[in-house]
């Protein structure tokens, strides 16, 4: 071949939708199924509709620490019983806490799956909270806290999150809570989260992968038949402040490097903007070819990678940029983020990068469909949200009707770099005076909390 | 354990090794090249060399500009990595599976028409992300030097494993044109590479257009080896390191047997029971018993030159590494005296789930098509997964112990990252 051509690309092909089986027990619990038979493995996962968006600020952390005791013990097993149960099986059973929702996630092989669902169900159902494991839970988080303090990026998120909600907003504290809310914490407050969140009609199973959905129901029933209880009521998140622009330098002494994040609030995940907003935060800072990350990474050369994102959750969210930075450039980094959230409000947005945007996403929405466990949490957030069954083969269609005007629309809507929050998390030293000369907002000098 | 990659393969003139494993599950295809370069390849002055490359690769080539790679792939809906280690360097590209010949495009542009086009501009430009990339990946995290400081004691200057894949900043801002340009003739050839191509794509057509593609590349010269003598500690190497960390932390290390040989897959045992999980030894011992731990890992790094068989644990604040580094070599005799039937086969499961793990997946770092050029690579045999598997399957508790113990009797590498100010809580 002497003359080298682009090839010519055909049409993509279509995410097949998901043949999803349900099913709703007598208690209020629902199921959604999805059989995928050709490998043995499965992806069980059972969602309680409470998160650490639950916790007032002076109980941060205890959405995640009943999480971390559900399989500290139960009425039946130890905690070295419950793991050498799921180890000796080759299981992975993962509970985390996120701002919505708790999640029992069990990964098996099929062949498998009976005496794994036995310690998960086990676990859910009837954990004991023993006194002495939560003891030596406080321990070991107070002592990660500790060690999170030596993470710049963890320290800047969290940092963010303080500066964007207060101190006196749920989403304004760490969800695994700070030194002082975890010395602070009672079993008895674990205790009262797990009663009057975890039921049936506040929780749903997904299943995907090689079950046998009537088998399934057939075993959840046996299970799950006894446990009761209605859904609570709904305990909506205060609304968010609005602040004016500011920066948050934050000392790290010796620090290699800057952490520089710029964010603020965001719109509900069910807001009608979501696919404008996707496509919008492509563009920014959500693939390499991205705005904030050519400019950053390629042209300025100060970083290995900067990006955006919104923080999606049921009420209220969070959007930031981030990049870790050289140290001499981190004033100029918050400045370019801010540059180019304005820039995207106000800048008529070209055809031709709006649609390489929009197909990144649509057309590559079939690779994460690939294993049980992404195709269980795509199903998961579809349940968690109430999204229709076609949501997932709906995606790719709404994903490239997405106009330049709606991407603009919603830009000037949702972007709002005059209340942004700016953090540095670096050598104040080192940045101070370039930052103070830059003149990008008021600054606050903070030192690392636990 | 019974789990394959059912796969085809030819050679194309020029000595590309071509591999195809048909999946039509999911409407996907991947491209995967390894190419048969490392840092092991580099030599002292010069390290680095591997991974800026591999940086440059993604800067356009004759038929593709600047930019255009990562654009290109992004707009047919496409994912794209690649990385480096010391024993060789992966690219990969996925995307929907009508754009199968976007990724043979570009891959084999930048195999065969890319040495003019690398500029003293790009290799600058690169040369300053890859500093931003050790700072980030290294010198900003905390216990980020702890590697590199093992290997350097590990390995003798002499031995390539001794430095960093990312290599050293001053032979990143000695590089110049040329030796990049010679680095590329000398090691990106048809003939160092093997292609794989997986997902829902026909066996004939990938061939075929792997042919049309990559047939022109000229061959070039077989790079010559350089023989390794193998490495060896002399006696006991005790280090410290002030880090700016909260939590002290104990690392020891081994040499022990390279990949697929004697003792790997004992060792692959050893490190589960030791380190993985709640029921792990280790952890039972040190975080669980006594919390006088964090978290505790256990590893054999397997390579084509030698392994380490490495130890970390992250002490809770203020407890000496000593009285870690005591506890540890406790658990380590009591593994060597006795390890049970369960644990083995404890082990045996979680290796298992892993294999069906990765299998799910024909793309991506661990994906099958990496796994058939991984064992071609490391073996010649892309069907090696069955042996792989197989080893594990024929050991007994015995067999771990003996190795365990065999290599555990050797030097080793004992590190301390210890908070700045609090060096009496080092291993001396």
């Amino acid at each position: 071949m002497t003359v080298r051509v682009l090839p010519e690309i055909g049409d993509p092909p279509r995410l097949a939708p998901l043949e999803i089986r349900r099913h709703t027990f007598a208690n209020g619990l629902t199921l959604a199924c999805v059989e995928q038979r050709e490998l043995p493995m499965v992806a069980l996962e059972i969602a309680i509709r409470a998160g650490a968006a639950l916790d007032d600020p002076r109980h941060a952390g205890r959405a995640v620490m009943v999480a971390e005791m559900l399989d500290e013990g139960t009425t039946t097993r130890d905690v070295m019983q419950i793991a050498d149960e799921i180890d000796y099986l080759g299981a992975h059973l993962s509970i985390s806490a996120g701002w919505d929702s708790t999640v029992l996630a069990l990964h098996v092989l099929s062949n498998r799956l009976p005496p794994a669902l036995d310690v998960m169900a086990d676990v859910l159902l009837r954990p004991s909270f023993p006194q002495a494991e939560f003891e030596r839970k406080r321990r070991e988080r107070l002592s990660a806290l500790l060690q999170d303090r030596d993470e710049a990026r963890i320290v800047a998120n969290r940092a963010l999150a303080r500066g964007v909600f207060g101190a006196d907003h749920p989403y304004g504290m760490p969800a695994t809570g700070t030194y002082a809310t975890i010395q602070a914490l009672q079993l008895a407050d674990v205790r009262a989260f797990y009663e009057e969140h975890y039921r049936p009609a506040n929780a749903f199973v997904v299943a995907v992968g090689d079950v046998d959905f009537q088998q399934l129901v057939v075993a959840l029933d046996g299970y799950f038949a006894q446990w009761q209880g209605a859904a609570p009521p709904r305990q909506p998140v205060p609304a968010a402040p609005v602040p004016s622009r500011r920066v948050l330098l934050v000392d790290k002494p010796r620090a290699a490097q800057a952490e520089v994040r710029v964010g603020h609030t965001a719109p509900e995940r069910a807001t009608p903007d979501y696919f404008p907003l996707v496509v919008m935060n492509t563009l920014l800072g959500g693939a390499f070819t991205s705005r904030l990350n050519l400019k950053l990474r390629e042209e300025m050369a100060v970083t290995y990678g900067a990006s955006s994102k919104f923080g999606w959750r049921t009420q209220g969210g969070i959007f930031w940029a981030a990049s870790a930075v050289n140290t001499s450039a981190a004033a100029a980094a918050a400045a370019v983020m801010l540059e180019e959230m304005n820039r995207m409000r106000t800048e008529r947005i070209a055809v031709d990068e709006l649609e390489r945007a929009a197909q990144y996403i649509a057309y590559g929405l079939p690779r994460s469909f690939e294993t049980a466990e992404d195709v269980a949490a795509h199903l998961r957030e579809q349940m968690l949200h109430g999204f229709p069954a076609d949501y997932w083969a709906r995606y790719v269609d709404r994903i490239l009707e997405v106009t330049p005007q709606q991407v603009a629309a919603v830009a000037a809507r949702h972007l709002q770099p005059d209340r942004a929050v700016a953090v540095i998390v670096a050598d104040r030293g080192a940045v101070e005076a370039d930052l103070r000369a830059r003149h990008i907002g008021e600054i606050m000098l903070t030192e690392i909390e636990a | 354990m019974q789990v394959e990659i059912p796969f085809q393969s030819m050679r194309l003139s020029n000595g590309l090794h071509v591999f195809v494993h048909e999946d039509q599950r999911a409407p996907v295809a991947c491209v995967n090249m390894w190419y048969f370069v490392g840092s092991k390849d580099e030599r002292r002055g010069r390290t680095g060399f591997a991974h800026l490359f591999e940086h440059l690769m993604f800067e356009g080539s004759q038929n593709v500009r600047k930019g255009q790679f990562d654009e290109l792939l992004e707009g047919v809906g496409g994912a794209n990595n690649g990385s480096t280690s010391p024993d060789r360097t992966n690219y990969w590209e996925t995307v929907p599976a009508n754009a199968l010949e976007l990724p043979l495009f570009l891959e084999s542009d930048r195999m065969g028409w890319f040495l003019e086009t690398i500029t003293q501009d790009k290799l600058d430009a690169q040369r300053d992300v890859v500093k931003n990339e050790r700072l980030q990946s290294y010198e900003n995290r905390p216990y980020g030097l702890a590697y590199e400081t093992i290997m350097k004691h590990l390995y003798p200057p002499t031995h390539p494993y001794h430095w960093p894949v990312i290599g050293w900043m001053e032979d990143l801002d000695a590089a110049t044109l040329q030796d990049v340009r010679s680095f590329f003739s000398t090691y990106y050839l048809p003939g160092n590479a093997a292609l794989t191509i997986a997902g829902a794509v026909r066996a004939e057509d990938a061939f075929a257009s792997a042919e049309k593609y990559f047939g022109s590349v000229p061959a070039g010269v077989k790079p010559q080896r350089l023989a390794i003598a193998e490495a060896f500690l002399a006696s006991d190497v005790v280090l410290q390191l002030p880090d700016e960390v909260h939590l002290p932390r104990l690392y020891m290390s081994w040499h022990a047997p390279r990949i697929f040989q004697d003792g790997d897959a004992e060792l692959d045992i050893a490190a589960h029971v030791l380190g993985s999980g709640k029921t792990a030894r280790l952890y039972q011992r040190l975080v669980h018993d006594l919390e006088i731990a964090q978290d505790v890992d256990a590893e054999q790094e397997s390579g084509m030159l030698g392994s380490t068989f490495g130890l970390s644990i992250t002490a809770r604040a203020g407890v000496p590494l000593q009285q870690i580094e005591a506890e540890t070599r406790k658990v380590l005799q009591e593994t060597i005296e006795h390890l049970s039937e369960r644990e083995l086969q404890r082990a045996r499961h979680h290796i298992e789930t892993s294999t069906i793990d990765s299998i799910q997946s024909v793309g991506g770092f661990g994906g099958k098509a990496d796994r058939l050029n991984h064992y071609f690579f490391y073996t010649g045999d892309p069907a090696y997964l069955a042996q792989d598997l197989q080893r594990y399957d024929t050991l007994t508790p015995e067999h771990v112990r003996a190795e365990l113990r065999r290599i555990t009797a050797t030097p080793a590498v004992t590190l301390s990252v210890v908070p700045h100010g609090k060096l009496e809580l080092a291993v001396a």
